[in-house]
């Protein structure tokens, strides 16, 4: 479950030259719902998942996530929450360069003393990327990955945590047609499998078919509640 | 310890750049350590042989020609003393006289013209073959022999002082009686032979058939000099002039005590006299004053490399963090902690410093051994 009320942000680095201020008045997302959020560029759909994920935080109201108050948490819970609880996927994926396939996806786990990288995990690593069809490139870097298997180490990194919540910020943007169907499937199934809400902000309209519900943002923070 | 985990993988990547990271650290980290091994050996070696060299006569002049001449046979020669500056010594009571000539060269070693005493004052033993016995025999260094393949039973022909003086020395083939065991010293690297052979080099002595009569009655002007002394023409083989005025370059003076040390030294105060008495560690001292002060020289010009560098180092690693900042925040985005950064600049230090220290330490023992001798071989001029 996902839950704003009444939420307000103000980019901090924006005051000076370009403000960018967002208003969400109420957004309700229920478990293992799917959601698509749709909108132009700026609209302030990447800064809605990042107010989700803890990365930033509101200057007014409230978001809450998991029935946990994300928004009143202290960094570092924050911090915690985000990585026990939420997975995320990034349009330009966000693999580290000088890691194998493997590590990246393994990497929450090792950059985190609280999640303890053991065999099982490993073997759940592993599993993930042979549901993903990536079994055989486990040791290859990424600049020896194509763009659409770079995506799916990066969904195998996200899915690792057994989230219950997957924030998808444009996971499809860089991809061709056929690999851009292949990654929602890979996306939806693991979420159907997970019971997990999946929340995706995307420009492709050929995809929405694979959501629940589809939010058009601009309408949205227009027009008030969802 | 993720950050270290981290700060290797990447290092390890970019293997380039990292190796060379390492490679100049490890330069800058090792110079210095080579530099002291340098100094502390040479100083060693210096101080030893000199140590254990009493007093030395020679040509007035350079003290320090005298000693590095005398002591480790270096190329810079004193001018030449004559044979009575010996006898004198050994005829005042109050010391062994051991004559040096060193003038000659196989190729690039010192060929020391001496007597038998000399082996005994420096405690030389001769490991293959037999001591000097007969004129022509020549005792290789263990050094030398080794560098030349020579054994016992072998020749070897002295260098022309110069290809145009055809007044100089001419090649005198010499007969490798035995060599000597190493002793770590400047010994090791000379040839030695007894100090008439120098003279039959220098052209003093010489063997030659006998003139004949030729048909017309009148003597052969064509006399062949033997370049080669042998048990055949050994008996031939004379000298010209008195033997008291033939040249040496240095005397190793042995007194007999501490009384008899002083009262010889008081005979070469005089400044008017032709040869001068030195007591050799004095003039190594003075030679290592000196090189401690190059020594501090260069140590403030590493110090400064290693500024320059350490600030380039960290310029660099700044701008890696600039050109990281995306990486570093996906890194925050996946749940790291923000000092995550500063632990991985951090660990990236430790690493490349710990590589670059062990690399600074197997260059410094690699090298050690050619830096032990490297000193002194600048000094002397390739023949210590």
């Amino acid at each position: 479950m996902i839950k704003l009320e009444a939420v307000s942000f103000q980019h901090p680095n924006s005051r000076e030259l370009a403000p960018f201020h967002l208003d969400v008045p109420e957004l309700f997302i229920a478990t293992g719902e799917k959601v698509a959020i749709v909108g132009p560029s700026g609209s302030g759909k990447t800064t809605l998942l990042n107010l989700i994920s803890g990365l930033f935080t509101p200057s007014t109201g409230s978001v809450r996530v998991l029935d946990t108050e994300v928004s009143a948490l202290p960094d570092s819970e924050r911090r915690r929450f985000r990585l026990r609880h939420l997975g995320m996927v990034f349009q330009d994926f966000e693999l580290l360069d000088y890691l194998d396939a493997q590590d990246n996806i393994l990497l929450p786990s090792r950059i985190n003393s609280g999640l303890a990288l053991n065999e099982s995990l490993r073997q759940r690593a592993r599993s993930l990327a042979e549901g993903a069809g990536i079994s055989a490139l486990l040791k290859r870097h990424p600049k020896d990955l194509s763009q659409g298997e770079k995506q799916r180490v990066a969904l195998c990194r996200a899915l690792l945590p057994q989230p219950k919540v997957i924030l998808a910020d444009e996971a499809t943007g860089n991809l061709d047609p056929t690999n851009k169907e292949r990654i929602m499937s890979l996306l939806v199934e693991r979420a159907n499998a997970e019971e997990a809400t999946l929340l995706a902000v995307t420009h492709d309209h050929n995809l929405l078919h694979w959501f629940d519900r589809v939010i058009d943002f601009e309408a949205f923070i227009q027009g008030g509640s969802h | 310890m993720p950050e270290f985990y981290l700060a290797w993988r990447y290092l390890n990547f970019h293997r380039l750049q990292t190796a060379v990271l390492v490679s100049v650290l490890a330069i800058i980290m090792a110079v210095p350590a080579l530099l002291n091994t340098v100094l502390q050996a040479t100083e060693s070696q210096l101080t030893e042989r000199a140590d254990a060299t009493p007093l030395l006569v020679g040509a007035r002049g350079s003290r320090l020609d005298l000693a590095m001449s005398s002591l480790y046979f270096s190329d810079d020669r004193p001018e030449p003393i004559s044979m009575v500056a010996s006898e004198a010594i050994w005829d005042s009571g109050l010391a062994i006289a051991i004559p040096l000539y060193n003038r000659f060269r196989v190729q690039s070693d010192p060929v020391i013209g001496t007597t038998l005493d000399y082996f005994r004052f420096r405690n030389l033993s001769v490991d293959q073959g037999r001591p000097l016995t007969v004129l022509g025999d020549a005792v290789v260094g263990a050094r030398v022999a080794e560098r030349r393949g020579l054994q016992p039973g072998d020749t070897m022909i002295t260098s022309p002082d110069n290809l145009f003086d055809l007044a100089g020395s001419y090649p005198l083939r010499l007969n490798v009686s035995g060599i000597l065991a190493p002793a770590d010293s400047a010994d090791d690297d000379a040839i030695f032979v007894d100090v008439k052979t120098t003279w039959v080099i220098e052209g003093i002595g010489h063997g030659h058939d006998d003139a004949e009569l030729d048909d017309s009655g009148q003597m052969n002007a064509r006399i062949e000099q033997f370049r080669e002394i042998t048990d055949a023409n050994r008996d031939t083989f004379h000298f010209h002039g008195d033997p008291e005025t033939y040249p040496i370059t240095g005397v190793i003076a042995v007194p007999h005590d501490e009384r008899s040390l002083t009262l010889l030294r008081g005979r070469y105060l005089d400044t008017e006299q032709a040869e001068q008495a030195v007591v050799p560690s004095t003039v190594i001292r003075a030679l290592l004053d000196q090189l401690l002060t190059i020594k501090r020289l260069v140590d403030a010009i590493v110090l400064i490399i290693l500024v320059a560098t350490l600030v380039s180092v960290s310029l660099a690693i700044g701008l890696t963090l600039k050109l990281r900042q995306k990486e570093l925040h996906t890194l925050y985005k996946l749940g790291a902690r923000r000092s995550l950064t500063a632990r991985l600049v951090f660990a990236e230090t430790i690493i490349v410093l710990i590589i670059s220290a062990s690399i600074a330490t197997l260059l410094t023992i690699a090298l050690n051994p050619v830096a032990t001798n490297l000193a002194t071989r600048l000094l002397v001029g390739g023949a210590a």
